[in-house]
This record gives structure tokens, sequence and C-alpha cells, in this order.
């Protein structure tokens, strides 16, 4: 077995190419999705940009004229249409529109521009503005009347836009948030009609809200969650190599040999599951350890907590390495190409699921009740766990689950290994 | 070149195993994640201290009504197991007229969550700030309620041209994101396969009959384009006919930016046979790039969230992302041929740079 | 017919075949020996057009080929070292893909399928895939495959390594068939000697690159003509007797061995009987007589200084 293992490892040793692609790959994937979730995850809408027109019909100083005169000639008391003109002057909606509008919030994200209908239309046809807000001619006057008369229908804001991107649904979704407060208000005020309910009542409002962690248990970074997941998944990929390896040695007559020499078969495959191990090991060590010292991965923690994580990394490579016995056993046994297109589709499958590409709570619930049914998903929950809290209880019952797997994959790759005169 | 073509054929009919398996995996993937875009994302909230299951239930519809989330009461300890064990990104707890997120994990959605809350919990006391001073609380919710089915101020959303402006669909990007990314997969294996014959010497045999090596390439290369665009092809069909994805009209459009993006993905894949040298290199390190393909082009996250210019830049790069980009345009879009014109000469320009390059790489090396 | 011109090819400065010169005959065969890593594959990629010489030529008929390798690909069969077939696909079906980049007529094609699978005993099975056939048979349909376009010359790279005898019989047959009754000119390039000695009537050797011998299996073996080797089995050793031999003419080295004498003598020397009288004479018996005259083993092992499987 010692022999095999040499050979093994000297076959992978001699790959540099190879080595450096599975080592510079992973690094170059921790940094792409650090640099792209940090900006997702704590700004959604900072780094959107999006440029759009205005186009106001509605004149709301005509408006607010209309607006009077009207009250005037519905014959109501002087003192209530007085009443009710101060309220409309007070916050007319376009006024009100155009300061939440135009809030520096919103101005950081959209760009507005000021055009008439036509050239709007011109320029979002040529892809030089996303959307256009349109305020329809006496927008005022309709919504007052409805406001504080309670007649007519009101009147609608449009938003024109040919691209239903993001930027648009979250201008979209700013304007909703700004009609749904509106209409409450005018809904307060009107269903308080009777009573002594006035609409500049809603000052005061407590401060409520808040995020907290449970105790004892650290927060998980996200660079701490995409270092694990990306680094395990290009270990997982050693083993697909190692598999890729054998397809060398059934080409060119090797394992034949190997039979031919008295070893037994097994030895070969035992050989194959070691090398996989102290390449993984080797692989997956330097990527986290490259990563903590760039990236300050881990800052101040305890001894204790390296040895854990250590076991834990240990178990990943056994894994790895249980999962190259496989796969070689598969190459063995079938077409090359169809093995290859399985195992492929194998670490796809449980890189998913597993959340080795994107966090697990992204995924739909299905998956998830999957998660720790794939040996990687249980590997970084375990770790996961071991990083928050450290509690040698959760991890051990990891490593129990683990080395279920992992005697698992053994087996089952035994099982499927060619026997003595079957190849 | 047909004789080439026929016996690739052969070869795929006596193990088909390959493209079927990654057909199924992009219609499998694009379902999955298809059908979980459209459903909001679950937050699950517990009670706290002094708070009734009746009062719980309330908040909870309110924070329904809108948004992009749905919340459900469950019971503390699962809830917060959930949370420590990675399972979901956070849970709430449901306070007398306040909240706390609890949260150990850097996540997404936390800040949307808390924007959320917060306004839904602000509109509430405003609304039972009023009804307080009200005579009948009921009543007063009562008209309330009617009043908000014809409010005054609404929202029409619109295209330019007056149709209905639909919301992006994420469903629609992941389908295209999945088939496109697995038919490079088996474009790969396809192209590598051509080395594979060199190796054994089937290659030279080749070359002295009296086929010509541009025949014997095309043979090569034209099947491997064919049965890239017939497993996209066939995971379209699919996914409109059986699963009822709107795929747009133009069908003549997907059909030219399908056959271009395989046939760029064809001669990626002779850049890569040119660069590594046996089959074997070929399969360790092409199948771990490609997976990054995917993740760089943003082809699982909507649009607009890739931001960085280092990666906006490696994106020009890669076939997947023109594709995906003309594939949005006519499908979601309605974009005609002047608006994917861009997106398809880049498409062109790289199948002839990385054709180039690589079948130069490939001759060099065989002498 | 073939003939090459001082063809050399050098990789990144090293020269692997070096200033070959050799000539094929209309109908003949020819033997091409040499231990591994002697250029013989290099060689023969070069005259198949495979690769271009970096000195040298390949002339077909006097005409150069290497600018127009149409030429000779037409004529030429080539049976590759390595087993050049699909091996997910039936014997029948690839021998289908190697007629038709031939572009043979679809009938014409099929009885000429059936014609080389019969030369080589495998039409039984053509319906099987190569992936079940054994290394032999696998060797036979990599031969059947080049023979579809009836080259006027085969070229045959070691056909013959690691199978079963049953094979490697059929294999000789079919190139004795091909030689003998068509009339094809056959280039054989083969490890084992017995092989060359049995099918070809001429033979290059080459070592390190170069040709270091050619000829008729008789003239190599005149290389080594002027000695041959007397082995002679005694029931004692009698000094007297040893030096009376010694003393006669023709010997020109006797050396003791475990069970008698090792005499080297001019080749072709009536010495025979003046050893037996002589053994008469001293009352020692000769128990056993072996006359060695040198095999082309003993010719190469001379050139090259090893022997073939080296």
């Amino acid at each position: 077995m010692r022999a095999f293992l040499k050979k093994d490892v000297l076959v992978y040793w001699r790959d540099r190419k190879q080595n450096i692609f599975s080592l510079v790959i992973p690094l170059i994937l921790i940094v792409v999705l650090g640099l792209l979730l940090p900006n997702w995850i704590e700004n959604p809408t900072s780094t959107l940009q999006l440029k759009a027109a205005m186009v106001v019909h509605d004149n709301e100083a005509a408006g607010l004229e209309q607006f009077q005169s009207s009250l005037k000639s519905r014959g109501l008391p002087d003192e209530e249409a007085a009443v009710l003109f101060e309220l409309a002057a007070l916050s007319p909606p376009v006024s009100l529109l155009n300061d939440m509008l135009k809030s520096d919030q919103i101005v950081s994200m959209v760009e507005w521009v000021e055009l008439d209908e036509e050239a709007a239309l011109r320029r979002l046809q040529s892809g030089e503005i996303q959307a256009i807000v349109t305020l329809p001619e006496d927008f005022t006057l309709h919504i007052l009347n409805k406001t504080l008369l309670d007649e007519g229908n009101g009147a609608a804001i449009s938003l024109t836009s040919d691209d239903p991107s993001i930027e648009v649904g979250v201008l979209q979704g700013i304007i909703e948030g700004f009609t749904q407060q509106f209409n409450a208000s005018s809904a307060i005020a009107h269903a308080g009609t009777h009573s002594a309910v006035t609409l500049n009542q809603e000052a005061v409002l407590p401060s409520i809200g808040g995020v907290e962690t449970i105790e004892g248990v650290r927060v998980l970074t996200s660079f701490q969650y995409f270092t694990l997941a990306v680094g395990a998944m290009f270990a997982m990929y050693v083993a697909a190599n190692s598999a890729n390896k054998a397809i060398t040695e059934k080409r060119e007559h090797v394992f034949q040999r190997i039979l031919l020499s008295g070893s037994h078969p097994l030895t070969y495959l035992a050989g194959k599951i070691v090398a996989t191990l102290m390449m993984s090991l080797l692989q997956l060590t330097l990527v986290i350890l490259i990563c903590h010292f760039v990236l300050d991965l881990f800052p101040g923690y305890s001894l204790e907590f390296w040895l854990g994580f250590s076991l834990l990394m240990m178990m990943m490579c056994l894994i790895v390495a249980a999962l190259g016995g496989l796969f070689t056993a598969a190459m063995f046994r079938m077409n090359a190409n169809t093995a290859n297109a399985i195992i492929q589709a194998l670490l796809l499958i449980i890189g998913v699921i597993g959340g080795n590409f994107a966090p697990i709570y992204i995924l739909p619930d299905a998956v998830q009740q999957l998660w720790e049914w794939t040996p990687n998903g249980l590997w970084l929950s375990t770790m996961i766990q071991w990083i928050q809290q450290e509690s040698w209880e959760a991890a051990i019952n990891g490593m129990l689950g683990l080395s279920a797997f992992i005697i698992a994959i053994i087996a089952l790759s035994v099982w499927t290994f060619p026997k003595r005169g079957r190849i | 070149m047909v004789p080439v073509f026929l016996a690739q054929w052969m070869k795929e009919k006596r193990s088909p195993y390959m493209v079927l398996i990654f057909i199924s995996i992009s219609i499998a993937a694009a379902l999955l994640f298809g059908s979980n875009m459209d459903i909001k994302l679950k937050i699950d909230t517990f009670r706290g201290e002094g708070v009734t299951v009746e009062e719980a239930e309330r908040w909870i519809d309110r924070l329904n009504e809108s948004g992009a989330f749905i919340f459900s009461l469950r019971a503390e300890e699962e809830s917060l197991a959930d949370v420590r064990q990675g399972r979901s990104d956070m849970a709430v707890r449901l306070l007398k007229d306040d909240y706390r997120i609890i949260a150990v994990m850097e996540s997404t959605n936390v800040e949307l969550v808390q924007q959320h809350m917060q306004a839904v919990y602000h509109e509430e006391f405003r609304i039972m700030a009023a009804a307080s001073h009200a005579e009948d609380e009921l009543e007063f919710r009562e008209a309330m309620k009617t009043y908000m089915e014809q409010p005054p101020l609404k929202l029409q959303s619109s295209t330019s041209s007056g149709s209905e402006l639909r919301s992006y669909d994420m469903r629609l990007q992941l389908l295209f994101g999945f088939s496109l990314f697995l038919a490079m997969l088996t474009v790969g294996f396809r192209v590598n396969a051509m080395t594979a014959e060199k190796i054994s010497g089937i290659w030279n045999r080749v070359i002295l009959s009296p086929l010509t090596k541009t025949e014997m390439y095309l043979g090569h290369l034209t099947y491997s384009t064919l049965i890239g665009i017939v497993q996209i092809t066939m995971v379209f069909l699919l996914a409109k006919y059986l699963f009822g994805f709107s795929l747009g009209h133009s069908f003549g459009m997907l059909a030219m930016i399908v056959v271009l993006y395989t046939m760029t993905i064809v001669a990626m894949s002779m850049l890569f046979t040119g660069i590594l040298r046996t089959p074997e290199q070929f399969g360790a390190i092409f199948t771990s790039i490609v997976p990054i393909m995917p993740l760089i082009s943003g082809a699982y996250m909507p649009p607009g969230t890739i931001t960085n210019d280092v990666l906006l830049f490696i994106g020009q790069f890669l076939p997947l992302q023109h594709a995906l980009d003309a594939l949005i345009g006519v499908s979601i879009y309605e974009q005609g041929w002047t608006d994917i014109y861009l997106p398809l000469a880049k498409l062109l320009l790289m199948a002839v740079i990385f054709f180039g390059v690589g079948i130069n790489l490939v001759e060099r090396r065989r002498l | 017919m073939l003939e090459t011109v001082e063809l050399s090819k050098s990789f990144k400065g090293k020269t692997v075949v070096d200033g070959v010169s050799l000539y094929l005959d209309q109908g003949e065969s020819v033997g091409l020996l040499g231990p591994n890593g002697a250029g013989k594959s290099t060689t023969i990629s070069m005259i198949s057009s495979l690769l271009a010489p970096t000195h040298g030529d390949v002339l077909l008929r006097g005409k150069s080929v290497i600018k127009h390798p149409q030429d000779i690909r037409r004529v030429l069969g080539v049976v590759p070292q390595e087993i050049a077939l699909y091996e997910e696909l039936s014997a029948y079906e690839n021998l289908q893909f190697f007629g038709r980049i031939y572009k043979l007529k679809k009938t014409a094609l099929e009885s000429k399928i059936q014609e080389v699978l019969e030369i080589v005993g495998l039409r039984e099975r053509q319906k099987e895939l190569i992936k079940t056939f054994s290394g032999g048979m696998k060797r036979r349909i990599n031969i059947a495959a080049a023979l579809l376009h009836n080259p006027q010359i085969v070229i045959m790279d070691e056909p013959t390594v690691g199978i079963d005898p049953q094979s490697r019989n059929h294999i000789l047959d079919t190139v004795r068939y091909l030689n003998l009754e068509k009339g094809t000119t056959v280039l054989y390039t083969s490890h084992y000697m017995e092989e060359v000695e049995q099918l070809c009537k001429r033979m290059y050797i080459m070592d390190h690159g170069k040709v270091i011998a050619s000829g008729t299996k008789e003239e190599l073996g005149r290389i080594l003509s002027s000695e041959d080797t007397i082995l002679l089995q005694l029931d004692a050793y009698d000094d007297a007797f040893i030096e009376e031999i010694r003393s006669l003419d023709p010997v020109r080295q006797v050396e003791r061995t475990d069970q008698g004498l090792k005499l080297i003598i001019a080749k072709q020397s009536r010495v025979l009987s003046s050893i037996v009288q002589s053994a008469e004479r001293h009352s020692v018996q000769l128990i056993n007589m072996h006359v060695h005259t040198p095999s082309l083993e003993d010719v190469f092992l001379h050139l090259t200084g090893r022997t073939l499987r080296d």
C-alpha cells in the first residue's frame, strides 16, 4: 500500500499545472464572492443606479386655486372651507411626493431628469432613461377632492418602463410605499373625521426593532462562510481529480499490471483514498490559511477553537478521500465520459444542496431539509456551529454523523470497485 | 466530415447518459430554483414575554399584507435552533408593540426585514393611536378598510406601449442560466473526446485518409455544437410546453442566440483543449472553472446585483454573460435584432478568437 | 517504389531520427528492427506523412511527398502501434467509419468490409463492440481498418505486441497473404527477430536514430561471418588435448567451460574432423558437439551492444 500511495502522491505532485489551478481557483472564487456579497448584504439598494424622468402635467398652484374655488361653489360655510383649504395647502400631495422622491436617500439612487412627455418617451425607448414617473393633469385637484371631500376617485401616478429590472422594481416599491402611507393617513383622517383625530398627530412614534444575537453565539461573517463553503467545494474537486488520474491508469493498463503483481485490488483503492486525503488536506489547509492571513478570518480565537477546527478540517478531507475512492471505483466501472458526467452532476448537486455555492437560507425549503443529509452540508453546518458556539457536544454529534458518511462512502466504493478477475 | 460526425453520434447513442444527466439537471435546477423565486422568503417568528397568541397573530397578519416576506409563528426553541444551526439566517422575537431580529450570520435579508417591519409597525401605531381616540374602534377600522378599497392615490405601472409592466422574471433567468451552464459541460466533454481520439491514435488514422483536416475539425465541432444546441433546445421546449415558462415570441432570435452561444462554447472548449495537455487535465480543470462562470456572470442573482468593476470586466469575457443578456433581452424585454446585435457580435468575436488561438495551440502541440 | 533520403527529425534539439535512408521495392516485404527508442515509430510517422521531417525527403516513385502528402496517403495503409479504434462501436461500425473517410462507395465498402474481416478472421464477430474484444482481436481489427482502401503499401508498427499466439499467427498469416497473394508492399516493424526473419526478405536495423545495418538475412548474417563458435562437451579435461586443439590452424581461441570447451574458429573452416581425430588420440570422450552459426540476434547484439528487447 505504501508503494501505491507514493505513486499516487507523486503523480499528483508532478501535475504542476493542475495543482496551481486547484489552489488559485478557490482563492479567486472566495475573493469574488467576498467582493460580491458585502455590498449585496449590507446595503442592498445603495449600489443600484437608475436614471428616470419626471413628467408633471399637474400644476399645483392652479390645482389649489381650483380646489379653493370649488369649495366656494359648493357653498360650504366659509369657516369650514378655510380649514379645508388650510389643510390642503399645508401638505399638497405633489409636494409630499416631490419631497420624498428628491430626498437624499432616493437621489443617491435615482438620477431625475425633468422632461416633457415626448422627450421622455423618446429617451426611454433609446434606453437613456429606464423609467418615467408621470403625474396626470389635475392630479392635485383630484387628490384633494378625494382626501378632503371624499369626492371622485382620486388620481394615479403612472410609472412607465420597458425594463422590469431590479432598479425599476425598487423605484416602484418606493412609490408604492409612499402611496400606501399616504392612503393610510387619509384613511385614518377619513375614518376619524367624526372624532377628534387630526393628521398631524402622527409625530410621536416609539423607536422599535433592533437586531440581537443569541447569547454565547458569535456572528458568522460572510467571509468565514464563503471561505469554508468554497474551500470545501474545491476540496471535493480534488476527489474528482483523483478519479481522473485513474483514467490514465486505466487507459495505460497500469491497473492490470498492478493486479498482475499479485497485489489485492483494494490496496490500489486504499492508495488512492490516502493520496486524495493528503492532497485535499494540503489544498484545504492552504486555502484556509491564506484566507485567514489575508482576510483576518478568525481574529483572536482560542487554541481550543483551533483544535476543534483542525479536527473538523480533517473530517472534511476524510470525506473527500472517501469520495475520491468512490469516484475512482466509478471510473473503473463505466465509460470515462459517463462517469465524469455523473461525478460532475453529483458534485454540483451536493454542492448546491450543501450550501457551497450560495448560502443555504436562500434556497427553497425542500432543499434546506436535505442540507444535513449531504456530507458537505453536514460538515458546513457543524463547522458553522463550532465557529459560533464552540460547543464540543454539537461538534462531536456532527463528527459522528460525518464518520457515518465516511464509512458509508468507503463501503460503497469497495463494493463498487471491480474485484479481481472482473477487469 | 459526415462520417466523423456519424461516428460521434453512434458513440453517443451507445451511451447517451451524459447528455441525459445534464439535461435532467438543468430542468430540475431551473424548476427548483425557479419555483422558489416567486415564493416569498419565510421568516420565523416567536412570542416574546407577555405576548399572547392573538396579538402575535394579528401582527403576523399585518406583516404579511405586503412585502417580500412570509412571517409565520413557531415555537421559540425551534426557531432559535434553526438560526443556531445556520439553517435560517434570522428569526424574529415579537414583543409587546416591539420586536427583535435574532441573527447570528451576516445576511442579505436582515436589513430588508428590519425596514419592512418598521414600516408596518409604524403605520399600525398611527392607526392604533387614531383608533384609540375614536368612539367605536371597530367602526373606525371598518371605515378605514372601506376607504382603503377606493384610496385617493394609486400607482399605475405600464410599458411605453401601454401593456402591463411585468415584474422581472427571475425564474426565466435561472432557467437560461442553468441550461447555458450545463451545456458548457456537455460541449466541453464532447470537444474533449477529440483529444481522447488523438491519444488513441484514431486521429492519426483519419489524417492519413483523404479527409482534410478542416473536414475532421468540422465533423467533430459540428457534432459538439449540435449536441449543445439539442440539449439547450430540449430544456427550453420542456420549459415552455410542460412547465409553462413564457419565453417570448421570437423563437427565431432565441434559436440564433443559442446557436451562436453554443458555437462560442465549442470554441472556448477548443481553447481549453489547446492549453491543457491530456483529456484528464481537461476533465479536472475545465470542470472546476466552468461552475464559476455563471457566478461571475450573475446568472444566479437578480440583474444589477454585481457592481464590482473587476467582476463586470471579467464577465465581459464570458460567453455566458452575453448569451444570457441576449436571451433575457429577447424573452423578457421583447427586444429586437438591433438591441441584441451587440451581445451577438461579442459572442461571434469571442468564438473567432477562442477558436483561432485554440486550434493554433492544438496544432502546434502536434509537431 | 518508396524511398527515404537522409530522413532526420529533431524534437527540441534532440535528434531522434538521424539520416535514415531506406527503400522499398514493389511487392517487397521489408522489416524494420530496433530496440525501443531507436526511432522506428518516428521514421514511420515521417514516411506516412504524419510528421514533417527536419531534414531529408520521402519519395514515392521518385516524387517527393513531403509537399503533397495526399499522393502517398492514397496508396498507404498504416497499422498504428496503438489500438486506434472506437471502443464503444462494433467492429463493423469501426470499419464502416474508416471506409467512409476513405470515401468508399456504399456497396463497394460493404463487400470490402466483409473481405477484410475475412482476412483477419473475425467475420463472425463483427457485430460485437470493440471493448469486448481480446487484445489480439483488437489488433486484428486494427489491421483490418488499414486495408479497406486497397493500399499498395502497408506499414505495420509492431502489430503483434502483447497478444496471444493464435492471434499472432493470424496476423503473420495476414501479412504473408497480403504480401504473397496480393502483391502488397509491406514495411514491418517489430521487436521479434523471428517474425521478421519469417516474413521479410530484407531488413533494416535501427539504433539511436540511425540505420546501422541493412540487407537480406544472409547478408546480415555475414556481418559476423568471420567466426563460428563450437561448443564441445567432454567427459574429462586433458591438457595435451587442449594444447593440440589450440595449435590447429583455424582455431583462434579456446576457453574452458563447465562441461568442456568453447572454441572460436574461422568461418566455414573444415576443422571438425581434426577435432574428432585429436579427441580419439587423447582418449577424450566427445559427448556432444555443437556448431553455433550467429543468429540475427547475435548480429544485433554485436551491432548495438544490447538485445532487441532491452
